[in-house]
């Protein structure tokens, strides 16, 4: 006996081509939105836990250059004097309680290109910032100014990890980060040579998630001189006690080197904050489009679909098939198409996301498991929708007409 | 202008290889004068250590004007140090340094200044306080600046080696110090990072110090201690009777920058 599933399955298969129009249509759409989703979810999380883990921070760059990402702001060819860390630390600026500026050198190992990050010691600059120790006397500590108690508490490799700074850092002492030591095969107290230079590995830092697990830190005197840069820097990052004090510190920032551009790390995040929205806004566009046409291709299809098979289904009625069921048959059939190509669309996005998303946008995407749900039921839903007028098309077919058409 | 090596030399083995001249007598024998504080000495007294200490020499002032081109900044400069140095005869002398000159690399790898900007010029204590550093603009108010009384130097001093400074200011020279303070310069957390300085509120060489604190000799009827953290913070101000624990939880709260009840941008505070 025919059942309407039946029915559904045969006619599915009996006419694989226009299945195959709208199950693209309504993949395509899906893998689009499932695509762009995922890296925007991604990405936000990335930059709220980035936002997080800087903390207050500021940079201070070459003018003219562009900033898309924190981790990448010492990644251009333009330089800074370096000496204007030793300004900053001369300044006694309140609020400011981590100034690290670097320098970055492409430089190959083997078959490698890898980032070597020159970097300064923190103690260089606070052997500097205590030449202003005097002014104490006549400041109150209504201020910003951290009493530096305890320097033992956070290791180098954390300092690294989460303040992009060192205490102490020999000349020919390197940290490598997670991915390029893994590539390397090295790890604490091996010998690397980069330049020509041979560094003893002090620490492997854990893996970030952002391009520094693909870099060589090292000090900022020694790369200099081995990548015969002068005393220049790319980026100097400035650690202030607080955002409200950070917010303070741009203006003195700016009157102190006024051809220098200062950003704080919040405008960095807004930038890229701004750069999700926009893409969760395109992925709505998108999807938008890939939505009205996988709703014309699906209704299209439909429509032939019944204008074809009007003699069938004037014949299914008069054999006693009700309008209602004639109508579950086109439904039915839309319905198993979008069921299908919200799973065939999930896994592609998802596929892509997870593909693209490292070079894309510089973050690792995992699937999200409520995103199937959500794509299966739209995609079913616009299917659905898509199919109503053919449907009910079909179910108003005369039977009569039919067989005087015969 | 004054440029020879053998005067830098002399500068630099005059002024930094001695680890600090006495800076004063400030009463580091009035420490431990009561029972009470019997384990205060081990706790560093400034000027104590010094072999001089006893001599009580007066503190003098080495300027260093470093320098890479010989401009018109650095005539500047030279003429306002060259000035100062005239009408403060015993009291404070200068030396050029031209940072390129080979010569002169000792001093220039000591002070770690061959990247700073120039023309800077670094106005150092005989103690081995830093007690000026200036870049570019230089004139005589900042000479006046740098050149700082005795308690100062030390202080400055013990913040530049990372030392907790308690800074004692008492009515008269035999005033002790405050159980509080000696009990928290005596705890073995803060003991090996703990520097005494003393200060005798009607000494008139301190006048500016305690100018500089806003305390004036007539509010120094008890003993008063001011703390104060590496790199350059003044913790607080506190009276005889305060504990050790106050003064703990006033130093950790410095710790803690804008967290600290003090900070201008601690919004608990502000509310």
């Amino acid at each position: 006996m025919m059942t309407p599933n039946k029915l559904i399955w045969k006619e599915l298969w009996q006419r694989p081509t226009a299945m195959i129009t709208c199950l693209l249509a309504i993949t395509l759409g899906v893998t689009a939105l499932v695509a762009i989703h995922s890296v925007t979810v991604y990405s936000q999380q990335a930059v709220a836990h980035k936002l997080e883990a800087l903390g207050a921070n500021v940079l201070l760059l070459p003018q003219g250059v562009r900033l898309e990402d924190y981790y990448s702001a010492d990644a251009h060819g333009a330089t800074l004097p370096e000496e204007y860390a030793t300004q900053l630390a001369l300044a006694n600026l309140e609020g400011v309680q981590i100034v690290s500026p670097k320098l970055c050198v492409p430089v190959e190992h083997g078959d490698r290109s890898i980032t070597l990050t020159g970097i300064l010691p923190q103690s260089d600059f606070e052997s500097k910032a205590a030449w202003q120790s005097v002014q104490v006397f006549s400041n109150t500590h209504a201020g910003c100014n951290k009493a530096s108690l305890d320097h033992g508490s956070r290791s180098e490799l954390e300092n690294l990890t989460q303040g992009r700074y060192v205490r102490e850092l020999a000349a020919n002492e390197a940290y490598a980060g997670a991915e390029i030591a893994a590539a390397m095969g090295v790890g604490a107290g091996d010998r690397i040579t980069l330049l020509g230079n041979s560094f003893r590995i002090t620490g492997v830092i854990p893996a970030t998630g952002t391009v520094d697990d693909n870099r060589v830190f090292a000090h900022l005197h020694t790369v200099q001189r081995l990548a015969k840069k002068g005393e220049a820097v790319n980026v100097i990052e400035i650690l202030a006690c607080c955002e409200d004090a950070a917010s303070g510190l741009v203006a003195q920032l700016r009157d102190i080197f006024p051809d220098a551009k200062v950003v704080t790390i919040t405008q960095v995040v807004d930038t890229q904050v701004a750069v999700n929205r926009l893409m969760t806004r395109l992925s709505l566009l998108f999807f938008g489009i890939l939505l009205a046409v996988g709703v014309a291709s699906v209704a299209g299809t439909m429509f032939a679909n019944v204008t074809e098979r009007r003699r069938e289904i004037g014949t299914l009625m008069a054999l006693g098939a009700t309008p209602g069921l004639v109508s579950r048959l086109f439904l039915g059939k839309a319905l198993a198409v979008g069921l299908v190509g919200g799973v065939f669309g999930y896994l592609g996005g998802t596929l892509l996301a997870v593909i693209l998303g490292p070079s894309w946008a510089g973050i690792s995407v995992r699937p999200l498991p409520w995103l199937a749900a959500v794509a299966v039921v739209l995609a079913g839903a616009v299917a659905l929708a898509a199919s109503y007028l053919p449907a009910r098309r079909a179910a108003l077919i005369d039977p009569c007409l039919c067989f005087r058409e015969v | 202008m004054r440029n020879s090596f053998a005067f830098s030399a002399a500068i630099f083995l005059a002024t930094y290889s001695i680890g600090g001249l006495p800076s004063s007598g400030f009463g580091q024998t009035e420490v431990g004068a009561t029972p009470r504080v019997a384990t205060v000495p081990a706790v560093p007294v400034a000027g104590a250590s010094s072999p001089l200490a006893a001599s009580a020499q007066p503190l003098k002032f080495t300027f260093l004007l470093f320098w890479k081109e010989n401009n018109a900044n650095v005539q500047q400069m030279a003429e306002t140090l060259k000035a100062a140095s005239a009408s403060r005869p015993g009291r404070m002398e200068w030396s050029s340094v031209n940072v390129a000159d080979a010569a002169n690399q000792p001093l220039v790898e000591r002070y770690q200044v061959s990247r700073a900007p120039m023309p800077l010029v670094l106005c150092v204590a005989s103690n081995g306080a830093i007690t000026g550093a200036y870049v570019r603009q230089f004139n005589e108010a900042a000479v006046e600046r740098a050149i700082v009384t005795p308690a100062m130097a030390d202080a400055t001093k013990a913040l530049q080696d990372k030392k907790i400074v308690l800074l004692h200011i008492k009515p008269d020279s035999q005033s002790p110090l405050p159980f509080g303070a000696a009990e928290f310069a005596a705890d073995p957390l803060f003991q090996a990072r703990t520097t005494i300085v003393n200060l005798v509120a009607t000494d008139p060489a301190e006048a500016r110090f305690l100018t500089d604190m806003k305390v004036t000799a007539e509010d120094v009827r008890d003993p008063m201690l001011v703390v104060m953290a590496p790199p350059a913070v003044l913790v607080g101000k506190f009276a005889a009777t305060t504990t050790k624990d106050q003064i703990a939880a006033q130093l950790h709260a410095a710790g803690k920058c804008c967290d600290d009840p003090n900070c201008t941008h601690n919004k608990g505070a502000q509310q």
